[in-house]
């Protein structure tokens, strides 16, 4: 009788390992290993993590500001921008935004109010804004994998994240440039230069723009 | 790795088969749904296939409320304004898209207004903007190559900002695609031809951009076969039901590759040459797709390499780089057969690109979303590059 119901009631589909099984012991797990290096980051606790991207953000920000002011390859991108572009980046559902606009020819920090932004440029979570905050992936790959969404206009944000690219080549490293750029940029003795003068101006332009 | 992360979604029941038109209002009831919008264009109206979609409906109890056969080959706000509006006016409750991309996209955008209760599509470009359950969407395509029966895009034109909107969102996905053969047979051979190539371009950009995936891998090379096999005897023979079934097959199969792992540089710079030049998207990118694929080799010489099995007609022997030249010399030897069966362009100066429209086409391509998924950077230097190649 029992067998007779189970085929009718199968209408034909495997009803699965686990069921087919019937009741048995629960199943035992050995403990998850302890996260290694980078990967720590993502154990720490979402206020913490909330923090470090907070300031990743900020340093983004500053680094933008000082670009616009002071790279020829940055002014060349965005000079073809409308004066008063407002683009923005910010961590779903509630996590630190930053908003940026185009004034005088330049970039500026405007604070994290997200109201008047036509381009934003969202990480569906903190941990994919860590990621690539700490150079585990590149904003192509953050893309393909869906770790981020853009509102707005997709031209616009194409625009906007070809002079991210060039404000990210002078916060990075060169190694971590190599493994997260589809094409490293390959910085001249004077950019260099600039990448050093930027690193000095970092830590001040933080604390001034955490303040707004 | 290629596919250390990914995310893969495609919620549309598929009908494929002869008669498989029949089974709509069926469809139409299984989503509780009585009274259908029917969105198509005067093409598909003039050649009689509205009336294969009303003879579907004797014997129902669903209905269709009304048609719209005024979709204009690139669909503006205008347009899906004015459709959501009879949507409303009409009582209907659902959409019925019969046609190419055009009229799905109407259909989609339609689908926005009504559900969001705007007339300001705007607010809504980008990705995931789109939160409510929308109005069931049903789609019978008459053409077999975007592949937007199975896909979470619609572009829609702003005709006062001068701008396309490019819109992605999950709830974008149909809830049922017909593939009926009967409703691609009247296809001219060029149209087949470049909607074919629409389609091989889908699945191959798929199977080497970087948002592959092991599922979006199975699936383009499912479509690549059955449009290697099936779409010359298309152009060839029209008439032919089971090769026009299997070119709407591949064309669908391509759109759920291409809808989760995205497209690249050859679609980037076919969306700017059709936006500048008005050439149609399926010959742009038959025109450009050996040049891509070239663009893409010194990062996935591997990847195209392993295409050459399906689309090479001999075995190729020899590392990655010897398959994936008999590859793109394989999809150059489709496009030459193909432009010899139905006068399909191979060459951009031959499809009415001319030499001084090149830069504003690279300058337009730079800014195209798809490059992002392209594994090789592209400038615009890099693109105007490409074009020239392909001129």
């Amino acid at each position: 009788m029992s067998q007779s119901l189970n085929k009718s009631d199968s209408l034909g589909l495997d009803s699965g390992g686990l069921a087919a099984a019937g009741p048995s012991a629960a199943i035992s797990y050995p403990k998850a290993k302890e996260p290694m290096g980078l990967n720590k980051l993502f154990s720490l606790s979402y206020p913490v993590k909330s923090g470090i991207a907070r300031v990743a953000l900020l340093a983004l920000a500053v680094g933008f500001e000082y670009l616009s002011r002071n790279c020829d390859k940055l002014k060349k991108e965005i000079s073809t921008w409308e004066e008063g572009r407002v683009f923005a980046l910010s961590v779903l559902s509630q996590g630190p935004s930053v908003v940026l606009r185009k004034e005088n020819g330049a970039i500026r920090y405007i604070g994290g109010n997200l109201k008047d932004s036509e381009i934003v440029f969202y990480f569906k979570n903190i941990d994919s804004a860590l990621m690539l905050f700490a150079g585990l992936i590149g904003a192509h790959t953050a893309s393909a994998q869906h770790r981020t969404i853009v509102h707005g206009d997709i031209g616009i944000a194409m625009e906007v994240l070809r002079a991210m690219n060039i404000a990210q080549s002078y916060l990075y490293p060169g190694i971590v440039l190599k493994k997260t750029f589809k094409r490293a940029p390959k910085l001249s003795f004077s950019e260099q230069i600039l990448k050093l003068k930027l690193m000095l101006a970092l830590l001040p332009g933080i604390a001034a723009a955490a303040k707004k | 790795m290629k596919s250390d992360f990914y995310e893969f979604f495609c919620p549309v029941k598929v009908i494929s088969g002869k008669q498989a038109l029949s089974n709509l209002p069926h469809e139409m009831d299984q989503l509780n749904v009585k009274r259908a919008l029917v969105v198509t264009d005067k093409g598909v109206a003039g050649a009689g296939l509205i009336s294969y979609v009303q003879d579907a409906f004797q014997g129902s109890s669903c209905e269709i409320g009304h048609i719209f056969d005024e979709t204009p080959p690139d669909s503006s706000n205008m347009v899906v304004n004015q459709v959501a509006e009879l949507f409303r006016q009409k009582n209907c409750d659902c959409f019925v898209a019969v046609g190419g991309g055009s009229c799905i996209d109407t259909a989609k955008g339609a689908n926005i207004v009504v559900t969001e209760q705007t007339d300001d599509l705007m607010k809504f470009r980008g990705a995931e903007r789109l939160k409510k359950a929308m109005k069931p969407l049903l789609v019978v395509p008459t053409t077999a190559g975007t592949g937007s029966e199975v896909t979470l895009v619609a572009v829609i034109s702003n005709v006062q900002a001068g701008v396309k909107m490019a819109f992605t969102s999950d709830r974008l996905y149909p809830n049922v695609a017909i593939l009926d053969p009967k409703m691609t047979m009247t296809m001219p051979p060029k149209i087949t031809a470049a909607t074919g190539m629409d389609a091989l371009t889908h699945a191959i950009e798929a199977y080497y951009c970087l948002q592959k995936n092991p599922i979006s891998d199975s699936l383009a090379i499912t479509a690549i076969k059955l449009a290697m096999g099936n779409l010359v005897k298309c152009v060839e023979n029209g008439k032919d039901e089971s090769a026009r079934l299997a070119m709407a097959n591949s064309s669908l199969i391509a759109g759920m590759a291409f809808s989760n792992s995205m497209v690249g540089v050859v679609h980037a710079l076919a969306h700017a040459t059709g936006g500048v030049c008005h050439v149609p998207h399926g010959v742009a990118n038959a025109i450009l797709l050996p040049f891509g694929m070239e663009n893409n080799l010194a990062k996935r010489a591997a990847e195209i390499g392993e295409l050459a099995p399906y689309l090479c007609e001999r075995e190729i022997q020899g590392d990655d780089r010897a398959k994936a030249g008999a590859a793109i010399q394989a999809v150059r030897d489709l496009n030459k057969k193909l432009n010899q069966l139905s006068g399909l362009p191979n060459r951009l100066r031959d499809a009415g690109v001319t030499e001084d429209k090149l830069e504003a086409i690279a300058k337009v391509a730079v800014n195209d979303g798809a490059l992002i998924y392209n594994p090789e950077e592209v400038t615009f230097e890099e693109a105007l590059e490409i074009l020239r190649r392909a001129f």
